[in-house]
């Protein structure tokens, strides 16, 4: 019998609403496989999460998106979370932004795991001075969030980063993504784990040229190889679809983004 | 909860089974409150009142309860309950998956519902999507579907009425003796969420569409849609977009199943399509709608409906 224990305290604005939540649940998996999830109704130890910041970041978002663009949902989180199987107790915070901004009809989809402003604006900016959709250029570089996003999709060398615990309490070790994931990941305490890969990074190769478009923002999620994303050429914004085939480059960044289980900021020329 | 009181305090227990083949193969359950001051929000994951938490236990419990002889009707199929008491209600939904295909119903209507949906699940001839759309016949009550995101998702979002027929009424009851013209984009009365730690939202309870002398022809070569796996409205682009999981394609030679696809218009375009409908709302087994990352049962009724060609872009694996 597994026991998975995970309690945890939070801050999040979500739109007009400002929640605190906390939680203490178990989950078990028996030597038939079957997966239960119960809370646990107990008291909490936990120190609470710094609400000040959530509540600045919610604020600065809001400075940020003027007319012509609005915000279409926004949650801002922080989290102290505690994790315990076996022997094995870890603690950490987390930090999470979800922002869709509209400039109808166009949506911008960000997620990030920092409190930090740069992508937003610069997210921002490009969508407020955007025209109509264009054909994507030839030669296009994804920003390192773009590229974090479509990471799993894309056909390229890539690496699990090195962690002390997954969803088992057990090492994540770097390793090159080929096969089965090794490690186990809990999103929730309520939904049985599963194998996924913890961080993924891309193998760098080839050469980023800075002075092609750049692609700043997905406008929708990917479907069918393709992705439509906001587009920065020089003074132009404009959206555009963008087949996802050939890679010629990829180089790391140290940003990680919270997709699946975790993937670091990747710029990819394609 | 109708309106919106500054202060209101929300308490739940929620069972939530799977089986899989007749065998219990994961079982949640949760409980918890929440306080609302003004937008401010409160959650704990205890209930703080012991009469409180027994209340809603044992009525969690006889609903679930409840479920297990329909359980038992599906032995071959993959079932998941959600038993759900609050400080608003008892629910009890039951997704039950045959082939890839779901319904949503309750204990009380589980028997029926299976049986219909093995009956629509039944070996017959196959055909290729045709290349254009066709006439569609919404049956099973599958029209609801179309309506809750074409107007029902809309008023939610405050968008202006479109051109709907004069023969139509959709409205959202709340199972409290109030309702909300749809149509006329009214939004729906009830502020409703998934669990105690979810903001309360306006969202639809019960859509009702109603014809009252809407014109009637079948058309000789239709699609003729019973079951949908999904649907969507993107509030920006007000359009609309369906899963189609069953759905026969009917002329001469008779009805042939068609693959599943996909339809996508724009919400003006779907009011305009709507050429005709016939007879009393009919319920259709299943609508868990997903909005804000909540996901919550709408109860759904709509007559027989026809729609013409112009309304849908037809997606799909295969067309001929």
């Amino acid at each position: 019998m597994i026991s998975y224990r995970k309690r945890g305290r939070s801050i999040r604005r979500e739109g007009a609403y400002r929640l605190i939540v906390d939680e203490a649940g178990e989950a078990l998996q028996d030597d038939r496989g079957v997966f239960r999830a119960r809370p646990l109704d107990e008291e909490l130890a936990l120190p609470a999460p710094d609400s000040d910041a959530v509540d600045a970041m919610a604020r600065e978002i809001d400075a940020i998106v003027e007319a012509p663009l609005s915000i279409e949902r926004v949650i801002v989180s922080e989290g102290v979370v505690e994790h315990e199987i076996g022997e094995v107790r870890w603690r950490e915070n987390v930090r999470r932004i979800h922002l869709s901004i509209t400039h109808a009809p166009m949506r911008v989809l960000i997620n990030l795991a920092e409190f930090r402003t740069t992508a937003i604006r610069r997210t921002a900016e490009a969508l407020a001075r955007a025209g109509r959709e264009r054909r994507a250029p030839k030669r296009l570089r994804l920003s390192d969030a773009v590229g974090a996003a479509l990471l799993p999709l894309l056909d390229i060398a890539k690496v699990q980063g090195p962690a002390l615990h997954d969803g088992n309490g057990q090492p994540i070790d770097e390793r090159a993504v080929e096969g089965p994931p090794p490690n186990w990941f809990r999103p929730s305490y309520r939904i049985p784990p599963r194998r996924e890969w913890f961080h993924l990074r891309a193998v760098p190769f080839g050469a980023i040229d800075p002075g092609v478009p750049v692609a700043v923002a997905l406008l929708a999620s990917p479907a069918g190889g393709r992705v439509r994303v906001l587009c920065v050429d020089r003074g132009a914004a404009y959206p555009a679809i963008v087949e996802l085939g050939h890679v010629t480059a990829a180089r790391p960044t140290a940003t990680w983004y919270p997709y699946g289980a975790g993937a670091f900021g990747a710029e990819i020329m394609l | 909860m109708l309106g919106r009181p500054a202060n209101e305090s929300f308490a739940m227990i929620r069972r939530d089974d799977l089986w899989i083949e007749g065998a219990l193969r994961e079982e949640r359950r949760a409980a918890g409150e929440a306080t609302r001051s003004w937008n401010e929000i409160s959650a704990r994951d205890r209930i703080a009142d012991p009469a409180l938490w027994r209340e809603l236990t044992e009525r969690c419990d006889a609903a679930m309860d409840s479920v297990r002889g329909a359980v038992a009707l599906a032995r071959d199929a993959r079932v998941r309950a959600i038993a759900t008491a609050s400080t608003e209600g008892v629910e009890v939904t039951m997704t039950v998956t045959l082939a890839g295909i779901s319904i949503v119903t309750a204990p009380e209507q589980a028997e029926h519902d299976i049986d219909a949906l093995r009956n629509l699940l039944a070996e017959r001839p196959g055909a290729a999507l045709p290349g254009h759309v066709l006439p569609i016949v919404w049956r099973n009550g599958s029209a609801a579907v179309l309506l809750h995101e074409a107007a029902g998702h809309a008023a939610e979002a405050g968008h202006a009425p479109a051109a709907w027929p004069s023969w139509l009424q959709v409205r959202d009851d709340t199972g409290e003796g109030r309702s909300s013209d749809l149509l006329a984009a009214k939004p729906p009365l009830r502020f409703r969420r998934e669990s105690f730690r979810d903001v309360p939202l306006r969202r639809m309870t019960a859509l009702v569409a109603e014809q009252g002398g809407a014109p009637f022809e079948l058309p000789r070569r239709r699609i003729e849609v019973h079951l949908l796996a999904g649907g969507g409205y993107d509030p920006l682009a007000e359009t609309v977009s369906l899963s189609v999981a069953v759905a026969d394609l009917v002329d001469d030679a008779g009805a042939r199943r068609l693959p599943a696809f996909a339809l996508h218009a724009r919400r003006g375009v779907v009011a305009r399509s709507l050429a005709g409908a016939s007879g009393d709302p009919v319920r259709y087994p299943g609508v868990i709608c997903s909005r804000e990352g909540q996901e919550i049962f709408v109860a759904s009724r709509a007559p027989v409906m026809l729609t013409v060609p112009e309304a849908f872009a037809i997606s799909g694996r295969e067309t001929a």
